[in-house]
């Protein structure tokens, strides 16, 4: 079945979980940015975002940014969501981290070793870019399939109530999505 | 009278669906129309169990449709892609405001309508409500008092299913509970706190129509969390899921759907409707239907509308409207002002399962007549909970990037405990809606304009609001109390009521004390239009309760041919 097939069915039979589940499945394994409607970005962006994502977000034991499909929902929300102007910190936030990296390290940021961009990265904390732009990504990351099963333990059917658990019984929090 | 129909009910919402249940079960031919589209249980709850990545935008409506298309529902809290299918599409269905004096109304444009996304609190009203307007001498007194709808709410309560626990308040009466939902660990403590220091305060979790314990053909509820998106259980009422079901069991329900109906058609006297006048939403095609009682439940404003586009020869200023006052006294809750501080104390618990109700706080000001310290007549309640805050408050919160960064993310947040008040908003004749002489809807019919606004009264009561949150938070230990008074934008509430209030007196109201049109007898209007005043609870139960009693009123006149 193509991957179109495969979502309307989905959408269709909204009753089966086995169902919801393979929804879900394809658009994971979908290129959300593919779906960008008004692309905007450049190559050379894009790989900025996907460093600093991952910066922010690495993998560790858990799935990083990218593993979470970060940089495409980033590129979705910058390029379909904000207007111009709203997005121009972050558009004007790379490039000064390009000019930064350069002056500090000779090359762009994307280039810089992990050290390098950390340090790049670290020197805009309080600025609007590094708000915005981690605000994002966080986004981005908990609401993803991979990034919130690693953060919360995740249930869409719970069955019960319980106002007063030991977090000793549950260490991470349950999250609905 | 030879009619196609014994009634017709327009709306199928929280009250057309329990007029078209009591009706039918009486034994009437029943015709409801609905100007939404139909949906069906499950088919259509296309959100129900979504994940945030499930959608593009993660839950969000794309920003650029739901600035097109939804630019008043958009701006409410329930508003997101899992439940978009059920909301009134603002471009469509156009309405004016003054942008000095906004209005923001907030509806569904389906079968079963907002019963499908409310917030399914159920407070019964008291005598402190129905007497509220002749103690203090704000609009008219109510035509009846809570012996008249105490048996009506038992009714009603029955067959809904309300969960909540009974406190033995005589300004809160207690109804026909299931089992209570559970508090959690903080909202105990605030609980606790209550009772050692502020003796005339009392905490409990909310009466809300979700069931605890499974009813007829429905479950109880599974603790998912976002009951607004559809709720293939049936554990929370809805007129889609329990009433218009109950009535098509009968045989005699014929439903109609896309149906919007212009006006209403009355006999050469002018006391009679006759007939129901319907255009068809998808291809204009216009049917006229006739029944010998006619039933408006078709919302607040929808009923309003459609009355005030019924004016003709024996009614010039709308239908029943010899008294002037229809449109007048729009009232609805004052709504979004936000009390909220960090408990501590609790870190090491937390829970488990999205319990969709929060907390109550019953009325504790003005009981016992004018409190000495209160600078405004009647009173609010308290909504709201406590939750440990999420990742992306945490996020906001924490410092740096990176492992360290992402490793604490995933903690649990702190606690913060909530109050939200809903106070009792007066009604005051000039809170009006009126029909534009100008513009019209896609349908030829002329749109509702607003002319609302929150008054001195409410105000100083949302300063209370915040005063006494404050001081509860504070008692029970709380930190980084902060508290706001909200935009005080009439509508926001969703509670939006009165307009074709009841009284005794032709001369002043609308319906009578069984709301029933003054003027014409064959005519009632049941939903939040019908309100004399608007107590500080939320209205949907009380307005079921006197839909099913006047539907079960006109049945009996019909029986006894006096309709």
């Amino acid at each position: 079945m193509q991957r179109r097939e495969l979502l309307k069915a989905a959408l269709a039979g909204a009753t089966g979980v086995a169902v919801a589940g393979l929804h879900r499945a394809v658009l994971a394994g979908a290129d959300l940015g593919a779906a960008v409607q008004q692309p905007f970005l450049d190559a050379h962006q894009r790989r900025s975002i996907s460093a600093l994502a991952e910066l922010i977000l690495p993998r560790t034991e858990t799935p990083g940014a990218i593993d979470a499909g970060v940089p495409d929902f980033v590129e979705l929300m910058l390029s379909d969501w904000y207007t111009p102007e709203e997005r121009e910190p972050v558009v004007q936030g790379l490039a000064d981290l390009d000019a930064a990296s350069r002056e500090a390290f000779g090359r762009d940021f994307v280039d810089g070793s992990r050290d390098q961009q950390t340090e790049v990265f670290a020197a805009t904390e309080g600025g609007e870019f590094f708000g915005f732009f981690r605000r994002l990504v966080v986004l981005g990351y908990v609401t993803s399939e991979p990034g919130l099963k690693a953060l919360g333990d995740y249930r869409h059917m719970t069955g019960s109530y319980n106002g007063d658990v030991p977090v000793s019984q549950q260490p991470r929090p349950m999250v609905n999505g | 009278m030879n009619a196609q129909f014994d009634a017709i009910v327009i709306g199928s919402g929280i009250t057309g669906g329990w007029a078209a249940r009591e009706l039918t079960r009486r034994g009437l031919k029943t015709l409801v129309l609905e100007r939404g589209r139909r949906i069906e249980h499950i088919t259509d709850y296309q959100g129900e169990h979504k994940a945030p990545w499930d959608y593009p935008f993660r839950g969000r409506v794309p920003r650029e449709l739901a600035e097109r298309d939804y630019f008043i529902q958009s701006q409410f809290g329930w508003f997101d892609a899992y439940g978009l299918q059920y909301w009134n599409n603002d471009r469509l269905n156009p309405y004016v405001q003054d942008p000095e004096k906004p209005f923001h109304w907030v509806h569904t444009d389906v079968l079963a309508g907002r019963s499908m996304v409310w917030g399914r609190q159920c407070y019964r009203w008291s005598d402190l409500d129905f007497e509220a307007n002749k103690r203090d001498g704000h609009g008219i007194d109510w035509p009846i008092r809570y012996a008249d709808i105490a048996p009506w709410y038992d009714h009603v309560e029955q067959v809904v299913g309300v969960s909540g626990e009974k406190l033995g308040l005589s300004q809160l009466p207690d109804g026909l509970f299931q089992k209570p939902m559970e508090l959690n660990v903080v909202e105990k403590h605030v609980q606790s706190t209550l009772r050692d220091q502020f003796p005339d305060r009392q905490l409990t979790v909310g009466r809300v129509a979700i069931l605890t314990e499974p009813k007829d053909d429905r479950a109880a509820c599974h603790y998912c969390g976002p009951c607004h998106r559809g709720c293939s259980t049936k554990s929370y009422f809805s007129a889609l899921t329990v009433t218009l079901p109950q009535a098509e069991a009968t045989g005699r329900l014929e439903l109609r759907t896309d149906a919007v109906v212009e006006g209403l058609d009355v006999d050469a006297s002018g006391t009679r409707v006759t007939g129901v006048r319907v255009i068809d939403a998808k291809d204009g095609s216009r049917t006229r239907y006739e029944a010998k009682v006619v039933f408006l439940c078709a919302s607040t404003i929808g009923s309003t509308q459609i009355l005030m586009n019924s004016a003709g020869e024996n009614h010039p200023n709308g239908l029943a409207n010899g008294s002037g006052v229809l449109g007048r006294y729009m009232m609805d809750h004052t709504f979004g002002t936000g009390i909220t501080g960090l408990v501590h104390g609790f870190e090491d618990r937390t829970t488990t399962g999205f319990r969709p109700n929060g907390i109550y706080v019953p009325r504790f000001r003005n009981l016992e007549g004018q409190d000495e310290d209160a600078d405004f007549v009647r009173g609010y309640g308290f909504q709201g909970g406590a939750g440990r805050m999420g990742f992306t408050d945490a996020a906001e919160r924490l410092p740096g990037f990176g492992p360290d960064f992402k490793k604490a993310l995933g903690g649990h947040g702190p606690w913060s405990m909530r109050f939200f008040g809903f106070g009792e908003i007066l009604p005051h004749p000039d809170n009006t809606m009126s029909l534009d002489p100008v513009l019209k809807d896609r349908f030829g019919i002329p749109q509702v304009r607003f002319d609302t606004q929150y008054r001195d009264n409410e105000k100083r009561m949302i300063a209370d609001m915040m005063k006494q949150g404050e001081a509860m938070l504070k008692a029970a230990g709380a930190t980084g109390i902060s508290s706001g008074p909200g935009q005080m934008i009439m509508g926001r509430g969703v509670h939006e009521m009165g307009t074709a209030r009841m009284g005794h007196d032709p001369s002043e109201s609308v319906l009578n004390g069984w709301n029933q049109a003054h003027e014409v007898p064959n005519l009632f209007v049941t939903d939040g239009a019908c309100m004399t005043s608007g107590s500080c609870v939320n209205p949907s139960i009380t307005y079921m309760a006197l839909t099913a009693r006047a539907a079960n009123h006109a049945a009996d006149l019909l029986a006894e041919g006096k309709i």
